[in-house]
């Protein structure tokens, strides 16, 4: 692996509020008595980029791919085994628990569902006041109209705030967990597959939520999906993984546009198209996505690679810069 | 304070089981009769069709009362076509194919009244119509798993775990065609991983389910749907639990079966975009009820109901680049208790008076396309 990899480059750094530089996270599989590792599995490797305040970048990929670990190790929910995370311009990283607990209140995660993510034996408003209390965002008299106002903002009513979460559909209950998550006023909020589990006439209200949130708010989200109409939807800037590592990262307008990495081309022509007319020009992978365990060796995709030559398979290629802070690991683009 | 909607006394649970009781034992003994063949042997009403649900009633008995999960379901099938179902979670798409397969689980699940029509092929080359829904559950085995295959949703949940792939295969040839011998099934086996795209039948023939990625089960599943050679093909969400790369390969070899085997398929999904590249008609379900049916074309190019307009417009597509989604307020109506106008009502933003009177029938707008919905019987008023 290249030691150095090419972090995206922006012209106006003052506002960057994350960034990652080669971030890795493995996790041991086998053991010796000893308790040295001998076998692991490297869910992210090296990956690195520049968040700037308000924006929202969209991470996508496929099953397994390291998505949702790389959301949960920007937030030190997973120790990081490599690479340093910088928030607000202090380097977090190295950051013990009794100093992350003043982080915390900066950057906040909502997860995938929202069945198993509420305690069942306790009220909205108990779920929602229990941050604020605890994080001492007002004082103690002012929460419960603090609270009632949140609600508000995330669209529950009043009178929801005596009630328990199995009442609620998950449409609602997604939005409890929203507000949950904005509760103690973050900075940025990592969505980790927030309307995968929802239909798709909630999903919209839900998506709408988070924009006008984000633009009444100022918040910075890294929306993790594997849908990539919602993230081209949400997003400003877009990651894509593949077993690990970020192939592809761009604006949204140049991935979309110019899809660099071969994997990107063919998630984008798999997405089915609502239209009967529109008959797409499918690339159709041939075989299934390798074990993280076992990743292949040079690049990763090359099994899979329609295009793949014989220097894919042995040398690991660059993460380079190709314009406009567009970055993208192929072999075939030098 | 009011009396809580959702709250039932237990004297109300009382009366509901009482009720529930009587009419889920009538049911029971109905689907465990024994009965001569000439009973539920009927006609179709198109021979083009290879199956026909004629107002189809599937409930369930609850505690909390009687949850209408079908309620007036009419659809045909053609053959060699595919029909594409789609509708939200807890439309009644699931349970028209649990019904039209019988694996309702019972008692609670019923099918309470209507006609499931379907063109049978014999081992002899003739048809016969049998009506599924009359059809006493131990008679059923001459259609399921036979002439009507069904791919689950979860690849990873229906194969069992404790046989190799080639084991629950070959059962289905055992089953199915008297007097096999275990080279016929292992041959018949191996010819349908064969068909499904499996690059080491024999690897995979010898090998248990956990050893496969999710793709390849489901390969597996559509291939033991196929080794009956089935008529038709229910797929029930066949792509939801995969990845958008892996579904490109499933919905493309879907495609090329159903020439292969010349058969029909009824697909259920939630995503219009499979339903647009896979389905040449589509039934759009809401809350236990059809509400549009049409070509894909009609469906897609010129949608009808407030629904059907909404669900399209609340998807975020590659090419949209709008501001705001658009979105349909509110929820789905709680299934018991359904209100008796139309249940799309609180929801819709194109309400008329008319929509707080009774609820809105069938009209057709063109030979294939079908609405439920008083805007266009209105329409039609005004016009004649």
């Amino acid at each position: 692996m290249a030691d150095e990899k090419c972090v995206p480059f922006d012209a106006n750094n003052d506002n960057v509020i994350l960034e990652v530089k080669n971030l890795c996270k493995s996790f041991p599989l086998k053991k010796t008595i000893t308790g040295k590792v001998t076998q692991e599995l490297i869910a992210v490797d090296n990956v690195s980029f520049k968040l700037k305040a308000g924006e929202t970048l969209g991470i996508v990929g496929e099953s397994g791919c390291g998505k949702t670990t790389l959301g949960r190790a920007i937030l030190k929910l997973h120790e990081p085994t490599g690479g340093n995370i910088i928030f607000e311009g202090k380097d977090i990283t190295k950051y013990k628990k009794k100093q992350m607990r003043e982080i915390r209140k900066k950057m906040q995660i909502i997860f995938q569902d929202p069945y198993s993510s509420l305690p069942p034996r306790s009220t909205v408003g108990g779920i929602l006041s229990e941050p604020v209390e605890v994080h001492k965002i007002v004082p103690k008299a002012e929460i419960k109209n603090y609270v009632l106002d949140l609600m508000d903002k995330c669209g529950l009513r009043d009178y929801y705030y005596e009630r328990y979460p199995h009442e609620f559909s998950g449409g609602q209950r997604q939005r409890i967990c929203i507000a949950r998550a904005l509760s103690v006023n973050p900075g940025l909020v990592v969505c980790d597959e927030p309307v995968s589990a929802l239909d798709v006439s909630i999903q919209a209200q839900i998506i709408n939520l988070l924009k006008k949130l984000q633009e009444d708010l100022g918040l910075t989200y890294i929306f993790i999906s594997h849908d990539l109409s919602v993230v081209k939807y949400i997003s400003d800037k877009i990651g894509v993984m593949y077993l690990g590592s970020m192939v592809e990262y761009g604006t949204k307008e140049d991935i979309f546009s110019k899809p660099l990495h071969p994997y990107t081309q063919a998630l984008f022509s798999a997405i089915p198209h609502p239209d009967p007319d529109v008959k797409m020009n499918r690339i159709i992978l041939k075989g299934d996505i390798p074990s993280p365990a076992n990743p292949p060796k040079g690049c990763r995709f090359h099994t899979r690679c329609p295009h793949a030559t014989d220097i894919c398979k042995e040398k690991v290629p660059e993460y380079k810069d190709y314009g406009n802070g567009h970055c993208a690991a192929c072999h075939l683009l030098d | 304070m009011a009396k809580n909607k959702n709250y039932l006394s237990g004297r109300e649970i009382r009366a509901i089981a009482k009720e529930n009781n009587k009419i889920m034992k009538r049911l029971e003994a109905y689907k465990n009769r024994k009965c001569d063949e000439s009973e539920y042997l009927t006609e179709m009403k198109d021979n083009k069709n290879i199956l026909e649900i004629d107002s189809l009633h599937t409930y369930f008995f609850t505690e909390q009362g009687v949850v209408k999960a079908v309620n007036g379901v009419s659809l045909n099938i053609p053959k060699n076509a595919t029909v594409g179902i789609v509708g939200e979670s807890g439309c009644g798409k699931s349970v028209t194919s649990m019904s039209v397969m019988r694996l309702l689980q019972g008692p609670t699940g019923q099918i309470y009244s209507g006609e499931i029509r379907f063109n049978a092929k014999e081992e002899d080359g003739s048809e016969k119509v049998y009506d599924i829904a009359k059809m006493p559950i131990r008679d059923i085995h001459k259609i399921r798993g036979n002439q009507i295959a069904m791919i689950f949703q979860e690849p990873m949940t229906s194969l069992n775990p404790v046989f190799t792939i080639g084991q629950q295969l070959d059962e289905v040839t055992f089953i199915h065609k008297k007097g096999a011998t275990k080279e016929d099934a292992k041959a018949k086996s191996m010819e349908m991983l064969n068909l499904v795209g499996i690059a080491a039948p024999e690897r995979v023939y010898a090998a248990f389910p956990h050893e496969l990625s999710g793709g390849m089960r489901q390969r597996v599943m559509i291939a033991m749907a196929l080794a009956a050679d089935p008529r038709l093909i229910i797929a029930d969400e066949p792509t939801t639990a995969l990845d958008v790369t892996i579904q490109a390969q499933i919905l493309d070899l879907l495609r090329d079966l159903k020439d292969k085997i010349d058969g029909s398929i009824m697909l259920i999904t939630h995503d219009l975009g499979i339903i647009a590249e896979m389905a040449d008609y589509v039934v759009v379900m809401y809350a236990g009820k059809v509400i549009e049916q049409g070509t894909a074309k009609e469906i897609f190019h010129n949608p009808m109901h407030p629904y059907t307009i909404g669900l399209q417009k609340s998807k975020p597509t590659l090419k949209s680049d709008s501001d705001m989604l658009f979105n349909i307020p509110g929820n789905v109506p709680n299934p018991v208790n359904m209100p008796s106008h139309c249940y799309f009502k609180e929801r819709c933003d194109k309400c008329i008076a008319k929509c707080s009177g009774d609820y809105p029938g069938m009209v057709q707008v063109s030979p294939t396309h079908y609405v439920a919905c008083h805007l266009y019987s209105e329409e039609e008023k005004n016009n004649g």
